[in-house]
């Protein structure tokens, strides 16, 4: 086990190193003149352009920017915001919490519903309520995030009079009011990925409920739901976790859209206003932060097969 | 509807299509690629009712495009300013919005927009992808190792922050949009590719063609590419429609396609403050968004079902 848990670190750091390689190589593969006229556009003096292309390396060989920018990362230094008077790291430190708060709240929603939604349906299968839940979860996949944000935001105020308190607070300052804020974009986040889990949870429960093993406990006279629940339902989780893990990736980017939409102050609404600014080094760490938040959640599901399948801690 | 319950992707239950696909054949007399692909669709016809439905509404969305010009009377970006805010009429299908443009025709035009942005990328992911992907699998070894590393790296980088981080370096254009998504999208065709060409890799008639002398080149794309039609396309099917939304969403936040092309995701957030009075300003294009990629996810997985029920994208 501690052999496999050292084993992902040190791969996820070699995908750490190869996303810091390829952000570089995607930022540098822009013609210079086009940064250039992208910084004259930004409204920046003479002497600030000039003071960036410097402090950006833009005039050294590219390797040695690259070796800058590899050695800045390991030293956690991400050089200074263009726009404004902060160190990249700082900003993202400020700004992490409130995406992660988001993120998981969306997750654990998710969790809550997608896998019981796939277990009734696979135990229904082919009887009507397996077709609705079907249905349903093809079409919660289908309905992008931003859409569900809008029509949250619209219909809840036109038909309930209710509208999300204004002003961020910390969850340590007004847990209740945070909470509002939050709700809202988390099921937004949290529909699509239930989805898929619900999706993905009945079909490895059918392919489960189809098993030798659960035949002989039904030969032995097990009742029916002991046998969807205990036997068959935490069986057919393995699928279902890899599938969290992968589908992590598009919740942290719709964070960035509904964070900007319901004026959260994580990273991903501080993203939304880097791309208008054009404040590169901040979307590039930006990026570089998202891809290591992936990254850990993957480990996090390779470690929780361990949890639920005793082989696979043992091997 | 009603066919939601034949559930034929289940391994409980293992499809019968193999059976009724021979006799298909057989009754066609003639072993070509063309009868077989016939057979086959003749029985996807049959068996995936809401995959033809699909299917269909994604003709209809092509149609809608091409034909753009011809069924929508009004231009799409012609502001009529003495009909603003005029509800679904005869004159205005779809009524009009906050400028008096014709919804009907930005819909229309929009859905042009979209596949082109989903079908170029798509298209281009495809190919890149599968022969990318298939080489790597074929050749295996140190280039596969690094390539697959590549491939890791960028898939754990989200979608939207990547396309978000190209088009905010490039600039917002149809051009670049695509550009961005098809850097975005290409990783998963190659990883499926190789996946695949790993798993025939030792199968005989592989094997049997690189002992007959041909070439590298000749056994990847005459004896594996066709091998690996079936996953590509459900994961193209998918793609696109993840492709519709990804578009919809930058254009949404007004970093897709710049106006005054009309864009299914800006008519969203155009409509957002007028929501409340008249809310058929956001009811179509909403609609449109979500039909299109349902009917994509609805036939990828229509797709899935009847050619590789194992298959887990």
């Amino acid at each position: 086990m501690t052999q496999l848990i050292v084993k992902r670190l040190l791969s996820g750091l070699l995908a750490l190193f190869l996303i810091a390689t390829f952000l570089f190589f995607v930022m540098r593969s822009v013609p210079g003149d086009a940064i250039d006229i992208q910084l004259a556009e930004s409204g920046l003096s003479e002497e600030r352009i000039t003071e960036v292309k410097d402090e950006m390396g833009l005039n050294d060989p590219i390797l040695e920017q690259y070796a800058d920018w590899a050695s800045g990362i390991v030293r956690l230094d991400f050089g200074d915001s263009l726009v404004r008077d902060e160190s990249v790291l700082d900003i993202i430190l400020r700004r992490l919490p409130v995406t992660l708060e988001l993120s998981f709240l969306a997750i654990a929603l998710s969790l809550a519903f997608g896998p019981i939604v796939g277990m009734l349906s696979a135990i229904r299968r082919g009887k009507p309520s397996d077709a609705i839940l079907r249905v349903g979860s093809i079409v919660g996949l289908s309905i992008p995030n931003f859409l569900v944000g809008v029509l949250m935001i619209t219909y809840l105020s036109e038909w309930f009079g209710y509208s999300v308190p204004i002003g961020y607070q910390e969850f340590w300052e007004s847990p209740w009011v945070n909470l509002q804020q939050m709700i809202l974009p988390a099921i937004a986040l949290a529909l699509s990925v239930g989805a898929a889990t619900a999706r993905m949870t009945r079909s490895s429960m059918l392919e489960v409920l189809g098993t030798d093993y659960i035949r002989t406990v039904r030969a032995k006279g097990a009742d029916e739901r002991m046998i969807n629940t205990r036997h068959a339902f935490k069986n057919s989780l393995i699928p279902v976790l890899t599938l969290v893990g992968l589908q992590f990736g598009g919740l942290l980017g719709g964070t960035v859209i509904l964070e900007a939409m319901f004026s959260l102050p994580g990273l991903g609404s501080q993203v939304f206003e880097a791309v208008r600014t054009r404040d590169y080094p901040l979307i590039q760490a930006a990026a570089l932060v998202y891809g290591a938040m992936f990254i850990l959640v993957n480990i996090m599901v390779d470690l929780a097969y361990g949890w639920i399948d005793p082989r696979i801690r043992a091997s | 509807m009603v066919d939601v319950n034949q559930h034929l992707g289940s391994p409980t239950n293992p499809p019968s299509e193999v059976v009724d696909e021979d006799t298909d054949v057989s009754a066609d007399a003639s072993d070509s690629a063309f009868s077989r692909f016939v057979g086959s669709a003749r029985h996807f016809a049959k068996t995936q009712k809401l995959g033809m439905a699909a299917l269909a509404v994604i003709l209809l969305l092509v149609l809608m495009a091409v034909f753009a010009g011809v069924i929508s009377a009004n231009d799409p970006a012609l502001q009529n300013r003495g009909d603003v805010k005029v509800g679904p009429n005869g004159a205005y299908w779809f009524g009009t919005d906050h400028l008096g443009r014709d919804i009907f025709a930005r819909i229309a035009y929009g859905a042009r927009v979209s596949l082109t942005v989903g079908g170029v990328t798509v298209l281009v992911a495809t190919v890149v992808g599968t022969l990318v992907g298939g080489f790597s699998g074929y050749y295996g070894g140190r280039f596969d190792l690094v390539l697959q590393r590549i491939v890791d790296a960028v898939m754990s980088i989200p979608v939207l922050v990547l396309a978000l981080f190209i088009v905010a370096l490039l600039g917002p254009s149809i051009r670049n949009l695509i550009l961005a998504l098809t850097i975005v999208v290409t990783p998963s065709f190659v990883r499926v590719a190789r996946g695949e060409m790993l798993r025939i890799r030792s199968s005989d008639y592989v094997r049997a063609a690189d002992a007959l002398g041909a070439s590298p080149f000749r056994t990847v794309v005459r004896h594996g590419l066709p091998n690996l039609f079936a996953p590509i396309i459900i994961l193209a099917s998918l793609t696109f429609g993840n492709a519709i939304v990804a578009e919809a969403s930058l254009s949404f936040i007004g970093l897709g396609v710049p106006p005054p092309e009309p864009s299914w995701g800006r008519m969203v957030s155009d409509a957002r403050e007028w929501i409340r009075l008249y809310p058929w300003m956001l009811l179509f294009p909403a609609a449109a968004i979500s039909v299109s990629v349902l009917a994509f996810n609805l036939f990828g997985d229509a797709l899935r079902d009847h050619l590789d029920p194992k298959l887990v994208l």
